[in-house]
């Protein structure tokens, strides 16, 4: 270690989340690989750890010997601070090399408050943040995740965005680079070259033209890029790899425990969620692999604690199987199991007490709305019945702290909708009060109200989101409609939902606000303690773009998206139907009801989903 | 029912975890190495440990000692072949024994510490320095349970040697450690600050060789 670094750390906050070194990083010779990978997530240390997809393609690169995958995160303030002070270069967390020599930073884009993170990461790692202002000698830029789905802000910064799963795409595209880098091709033709490959989206080489308006008149393709680039997809989940030992972190993670993906994609069609959309067609792994892994991962870990991550997890079809095998190993060897993403209609008793034999945990339900009216327009096919009796079902069983998380400012939404929340929670209330194992405990209910964000790719994309005001209008209702003290309400400022709301439906014109905020400062819009708004609507002001065009302004059915050349696999057709449905509060039903043709299916060879 | 001790080394990377996440870290290590260590109790029962000095953040050290209790008996060697396959970095375990004397009974620490001076330092530091600690009382302010006080610290260094190298000053240090009096060799700093404030380093490093007991044998 540097002797500059050395004495840096002594002097920062947590130093643990610069050193690396943990259980299971992957340590190789430099000089022994061909292609150097620097895996960036734009927050810090204890989140970043916390992400599946960085584990899985982490593993998956570092298995190819010609390849060093390193982790990087963005440093807390202190931390830049001291770096910029003695001119020392954001570097990988394995070999504590500085990254602007390595051939690939990678970036993934979980959430659009993380964008200016990604700018600072370049600037501190000593890149030009601008794409053309990179040359040859610099690393490609590269970002995936779920906001790739729409990266128009970004497309002034990174070379290549990966749509999609990338566990077969990432090697296609070091495989690319490695034949480029014996021929000696230039960028500019490897990028070319790039935008062949199924999943990678060359944002350079598509030029966007606007009418007077502002929307979008044109997205044209130049060297032979392809009009529409489609996400990539695995589609066998128990052949593909999955890593069998992972990372252990030496301090604390926010997810600090084995995790099993059980399955991609959501039979479920809740017309807000860009992830139902975005991650289909459903694809399962056998309780067989599941379990084989669980286990193999705790042993080796060391870990203590195993959650079981999909969408909607109680959908899966072999859970009983899945707990039972998991559970046959856990109780002897001490070990906890988490289900955290369970649905209220089909939680059984029986379920739970699987889970609680070794830990109860608190419950969360998300009925998303409060009326049976809304949820059907947004298409969260769950009954009240369903909501109470699960409930029912948990205070009976000697839970007494449910957490219920709802929307604001969804589309058709109305006052009665707000009303009807509170509404709810007061029959929650009732339900402890008819049913409680023990009351002498109390009771505590909260709420939580989260502003909604039109993404992109889903049936709201649409959508002109409600203006702060009105936000606050509603956060005011709902709070004078709960009359309960056993109900706890919780909303946050729409400031940051405002923001997403733009950012996420953003253009490439928005690349210059993001340019322009960064340089005020902003780089942790995450944390609330560093997070700006002014200093946003500032950039705004200067850079003479209008936050409301794209937050609050009901798109016509014919426009032109920014993303409208990026697909999911939905067909626009699809969306639009839904988008009908839910102004008719009009139910879907589910993928395994009956299938409604979104055209995800088409991503698969066979085209069979299996929901 | 073994009361067991091991003695590890924390170097390198591993100096930057701090006292909890060294715990987590040896946790995580004894069941990835399945030592038949006693689990606490509670919903998240973990390796029952406990370790006799708490280092400070950024320190290396060469004597940590980890106490457990091993269910069923395994041999020295095999709990440090275990252990060490399952350490990460910068962690070393360096013996394995059956316990015999009580954390109680440690009344010291021996430290080296390495003065860096970037500008190189005068020819009379080293007389200067020697002559500063070997003043009947040293008063610096120190953290005691009922806040900060005025403490004469003289008594609590048994030992400070200054040894003149060619990148700065190694100290060698015997410093009170342990449940009664306890100090930090962060206070020689402060005291050199106080007192002679231009023979202060650029920077310190800190290494912990030694832990002693009252008749002055070391610990183990």
């Amino acid at each position: 270690m540097q002797k500059k670094l050395k004495r840096i750390l002594t002097r920062v906050t947590k130093p643990a989340r610069y050193t690396g070194g943990e259980y299971n990083s992957v340590m190789k010779n430099a000089n022994d690989v061909r292609v150097r990978f620097a895996f960036c997530f734009p927050d810090v240390y204890e989140i970043g750890m916390s992400h599946l997809g960085l584990r899985i393609l982490y593993g998956v690169l570092n298995e190819r010997e010609d390849c060093w995958c390193e982790r990087v995160f963005a440093v807390w303030p202190d931390m830049e601070a001291e770096m910029r002070k003695e001119g020392i270069k954001l570097f990988a967390l394995e070999s504590g090399d500085p990254i602007d020599r390595f051939d690939f930073v990678a970036f993934t884009l979980q959430y659009e408050m993380s964008y200016t993170a990604v700018l600072n990461m370049l600037d501190l790692a000593g890149l030009p943040v601008y794409a053309k202002d990179r040359d040859d000698s610099m690393p490609l830029v590269i970002a995936g995740g779920p906001c790739a789905y729409n990266p128009e802000p970004l497309a002034d910064f990174v070379d290549i965005f990966s749509l999609g799963e990338g566990e077969e795409a990432l090697c296609e595209l070091v495989d690319a680079y490695e034949k480029a880098k014996d021929e000696g091709i230039s960028k500019k033709e490897f990028l070319i070259r790039v935008a062949q490959i199924p999943g990678f989206y060359v944002p350079s080489l598509y030029q966007v033209n606007y009418h007077p308006d502002g929307t979008i008149a044109s997205v044209i393709p130049t060297n032979g890029a392809p009009k529409t680039v489609r996400k990539r997809i695995i589609e066998d989940l128990d052949s593909v790899y999955y890593p069998e030992k992972m990372i252990v972190p030496s301090t604390e993670i926010v997810h600090d425990r084995v995790v099993l993906e059980v399955f991609r994609g959501c039979i479920r069609g809740c017309r807000f969620c860009q992830a139902g959309y975005a991650y289909r067609p459903v694809r399962a792994k056998r309780a067989k692999t599941l379990i084989r892994q669980g286990i193999g991962l705790c042993e080796d870990s060391g870990y203590e604690e195993i959650s079981l991550a999909s969408l909607s997890t109680s959908d899966y079809k072999e859970l009983p199987a899945l707990c039972d095998g998991l559970l046959e190993w856990c109780e002897p060897h001490q070990t906890s199991l988490q289900l955290p993403s369970l649905r209220a209609d089909n939680f059984s008793q029986e379920l739970m007490q699987r889970v609680q034999k070794v830990r109860k945990s608190g419950l969360t339900f998300a009925p998303e709305a409060g009326s049976a009216r809304l949820r059907a327009a947004i298409n969260k096919n769950l009954t009240e019945e369903e909501i109470l009796h699960a409930c029912q079902v948990a205070f009976e069983g000697g839970w007494n702290s449910v957490k219920l998380y709802f929307m604001i400012g969804l589309p058709t939404e109305t006052d009665e909708d707000i009303v009807a929340i509170a509404e709810l929670a007061q029959k929650v209330l009732w339900t402890w009060k008819r049913h409680a194992a023990n009351k002498s405990r109390g009771v505590k209910i909260t709420v939580s109200a989260a502003c909604f964000v039109p993404k992109p790719g889903t049936p709201f994309q649409w959508f002109g989101q409600n203006t702060r005001e009105e936000f606050r209008r509603k956060a005011y209702l709902l709070r004078d409609s709960i009359k309960s003290k056993a109900i706890t309400y919780n909303w946050h400022e729409p400031d940051t939902s405002y923001l997403e709301a733009v950012l996420a439906r953003g253009d490439r014109r928005m690349s210059a606000v993001l340019y322009d905020v960064w340089k005020r400062g902003a780089r942790l819009d995450g944390w609330s303690e560093y997070f700006d708004f002014d200093a946003w609507m500032d950039a705004f002001k200067a850079c003479e773009i209008s936050p409301e065009f794209y937050a609050n302004r009901m798109r016509g059915r014919e426009e032109i998206m920014p993303w409208e050349h990026l697909s999911t696999g939905v067909s626009r057709r699809h969306l639009l139907h839904e988008w009908d449905a839910a102004y008719a509060s009009c139910i879907s039903p589910d993928c395994r009801k009956q299938c409604t043709g979104c055209g995800a299916s088409d991503l698969l060879c066979g085209g069979v989903c299996d929901a | 029912m073994h009361k067991f001790r091991i003695q590890f080394s924390k170097t390198a990377r591993a100096a930057y975890l701090s006292h909890l996440d060294t715990m987590r870290t040896l946790q995580r290590a004894f069941a990835r190495a399945k030592i038949p260590a006693k689990h606490t109790e509670g919903f998240n029962p973990h390796a029952y440990i406990s370790i006799a000095l708490p280092l400070s953040l950024g320190y290396t050290s060469e004597c940590e000692y980890v106490d457990f209790v091993l269910l069923e008996l395994l041999s020295e060697e095999e709990v440090l072949t275990r252990l060490n396959a399952a350490l990460p970095e910068g962690f070393k375990a360096l013996r394995a024994y059956e316990q015999e004397l009580k954390v109680k009974e440690i009344v010291g620490a021996k430290f080296i510490l390495k003065f860096e001076y970037d500008n190189g330092y005068d020819d009379d530091t080293v007389s200067k320095l020697t002559e500063l600690f070997s003043r009947e009382s040293i008063i610096v302010m120190k953290k005691s349970k009922r806040g900060e006080t005025e403490t004469d610290i003289a008594p609590m260094i048994y030992s400070i040697d200054f040894v003149p190298e060619k990148d700065g000053i190694r100290v060698l240090a015997h410093l009170a450690a342990g449940n009664t009096v306890s100090l930090n060799p962060e206070y020689l700093l402060r005291a050199i600050k106080k007192e002679a404030g231009e023979l202060l380093p650029d920077f310190v490093s800190f290494h912990r060789f030694s832990v002693t007991c009252t008749d002055g044998q070391t610990f183990h």
